[in-house]
């Protein structure tokens, strides 16, 4: 074979490689603005999942190898082994901080199990135990707000965060935020009046608790759930309003 | 120009039938019995979107496994097979260019991955639906009883696990593993043409594709980092003009965390896929056209 057609070939291919680098590169950031490629893989992750593990997420199997190590996150779980957990976790949120799902079930672990297991273990003394829950529900509350960074445009993670807020760490003033902003995401209908509910329990938020929950009942019987009812009669009974102008029995019920 | 097509045709059904009496749809039974068990395993702890993730997962994973292997696996064996067996001599005796025998090999074996993907993504497409419809039957009636919820959110809910069930987006992101074995297969016709056994190709084809799954890094290391020194900057810049980056066809992640592929997206993977695999078709030509057999 005559040798010209080799180094023909050659220039074939670094010539075509010219014309494709600028093309790909174009590609690669349209790629990571439409969130279809994962950040780059962190060299140190290797001696975490392993090294077959590294070259699957490398070679495009980056979803599957999240899949099996939520698996085994779920078998830390099972064994409450915690410190595995997270370490675990964090792996999977590496490999796809875009998967809402992960997140939540990271933060859902953290805050209401790991929380739990802590304030519950008989053989701690009630400070470190108490602690212990402390930093588990902090740490869910950092996990969750990670999440909605990574996800700014998902609704349920705003809930899982209000929830946090509301039901572990008692800020009704920042679960008033998280619910609100689960609502302008498209969240659902019972977002808008936990907004208010947290409002109406923040210190010095009261007002403006009172504006939400008299918008709410006045939109119509589908909102006068119980809780509203109660809620926007004591916050017009604390806030002085006047009988007439009060929507719970008061004058200006419609 | 009709019977040049007529030619190609006829070796890419040839080929095709000389692949499919390898028995490589054998794998399909496989691929159903994983999907199948992925689609039946029932994690408490899971909520509707991660199980039915975990299927896409599966899936998508093994879809794209068996394309970029039997992509490379197929062709380095067919040219060789066709030595062996004296086929080839008879059909270039014939008034057959090189370069038809090559495009016809290639088509064949895209035939081969194209039925077969096209047949895993009905079976898993299939698996997921009833996953999907039994998942939200579960939830709906729990949500019945909550009266929290309005119908409006109920309905949302279902949208937004419909949205993770079958959609179209599927359908492209199967696309997007065909796109990627087309240009695996055709960068094996290329090192086929140059390599004198199977063995040999297929080595060199793995390498390749893993090396162009981090020919990203090089290309960005060549391209966008200043400094650095002239070794390591002609090398990168070598890794980039040589190999193929496949980290681009591998947006199936994407789509499993439920990122939509717009059309247009599609039409640049298309696009860039032609153009890999128009070009490795004339480097295996070059190479070929006048290689002693």
């Amino acid at each position: 074979m005559r040798r010209w057609r080799y180094w023909l070939a050659a220039g074939v291919v670094l010539a075509f490689g010219l014309v494709r680098v600028p093309l790909e590169t174009a590609m690669e950031s349209e790629w990571q603005r439409l969130y279809l490629r994962g950040p780059a893989l962190d060299l140190g992750m290797r001696e975490e999942i392993g090294q077959m593990s590294y070259v699957a997420a490398l070679g495009g199997f980056r979803s599957l190898v999240a899949s099996m190590l939520t698996l085994k996150a779920h078998i830390h779980w099972e064994n409450t082994e915690y410190a595995q957990l997270g370490k675990t976790y964090d792996l999977v949120l590496g490999l796809q901080p875009r998967t809402a799902s992960y997140w939540e079930e990271y933060g859902w672990h953290r805050g209401w199990n790991e929380r739990s297991f802590y304030l519950n273990h008989p053989e701690m003394n009630e400070g470190l135990r108490r602690e212990l829950a402390e930093e588990a529900g902090e740490a869910a509350r950092v996990i969750l707000d990670r999440g909605i960074r990574n996800n700014p445009d998902e609704y349920t993670l705003n809930l899982r965060q209000a929830e946090l807020l509301r039901d572990k760490l008692n800020d009704y003033c920042g679960a008033a935020g998280y619910f609100a902003q689960a609502a302008a995401l498209g969240g659902p209908a019972y977002a808008r009046r936990f907004a208010a509910y947290m409002l109406a329990r923040c210190e010095g938020k009261e007002e403006e608790a009172l504006e939400s929950l008299r918008a709410l009942y006045l939109e119509g019987a589908e909102q006068r759930l119980p809780t509203l009812v109660t809620e926007l009669g004591r916050l017009e009974r604390e806030l002085g309003v006047p009988e007439e102008e009060r929507l719970v029995d008061g004058g200006a019920n419609p | 120009m009709g019977g040049s097509l007529g030619r190609i045709w006829v070796l890419a059904g040839a080929t095709f039938t000389q692949l499919v009496r390898m028995k490589t749809f054998y794998f399909l039974l496989i691929f159903c019995a994983l999907v199948a068990l992925a689609g039946s395993l029932n994690i408490m702890a899971y909520n509707a979107e991660q199980q039915m993730k975990l299927v896409k997962d599966v899936s998508l994973g093994a879809m794209s496994l068996f394309a970029s292997i039997f992509g490379i696996v197929a062709t380095a064996m067919l040219i060789p097979r066709d030595m062996e067996d004296r086929t080839l001599y008879t059909i270039l005796a014939k008034p057959v260019p090189r370069v038809e025998y090559l495009i016809g090999k290639l088509l064949g074996v895209l035939m081969v991955i194209g039925v077969s993907l096209a047949a895993m993504h009905l079976f898993f497409s299939g698996v997921l639906y009833a996953r999907q419809e039994m998942l939200l039957a579960d939830d709906m009636t729990m949500m019945a009883d909550r009266v929290d919820l309005t119908e409006e959110d109920v309905q949302s809910y279902a949208e937004r696990v419909r949205e993770q069930g079958v959609t179209w987006n599927l359908v492209n992101a199967t696309g997007a593993i065909f796109l990627k074995a087309c240009v695996v297969t055709a960068s094996a016709m290329v090192i086929s043409t140059v390599a004198t056994t199977s063995l040999f190709t297929i080595i060199v084809s793995v390498l390749v594709f893993f090396i162009g799954h981090v020919q990203a890094l090089a290309r960005t290391y060549w391209v966008d980092v200043e400094g650095g020194g002239v070794v390591a900057k002609l090398f990168s810049a070598l890794v980039a003009l040589v190999f193929p980056d496949y980290q681009l066809y591998n947006v199936i992640d994407g789509v499993v965390s439920g990122e939509w592929i717009p059309f247009g997206a599609m039409l640049k993977l298309v696009g860039l896929t032609a153009f890999y695999v128009g070009i490795y078709t004339v480097v295996a030509y070059l190479v070929f056209a006048e290689k002693e057999l």
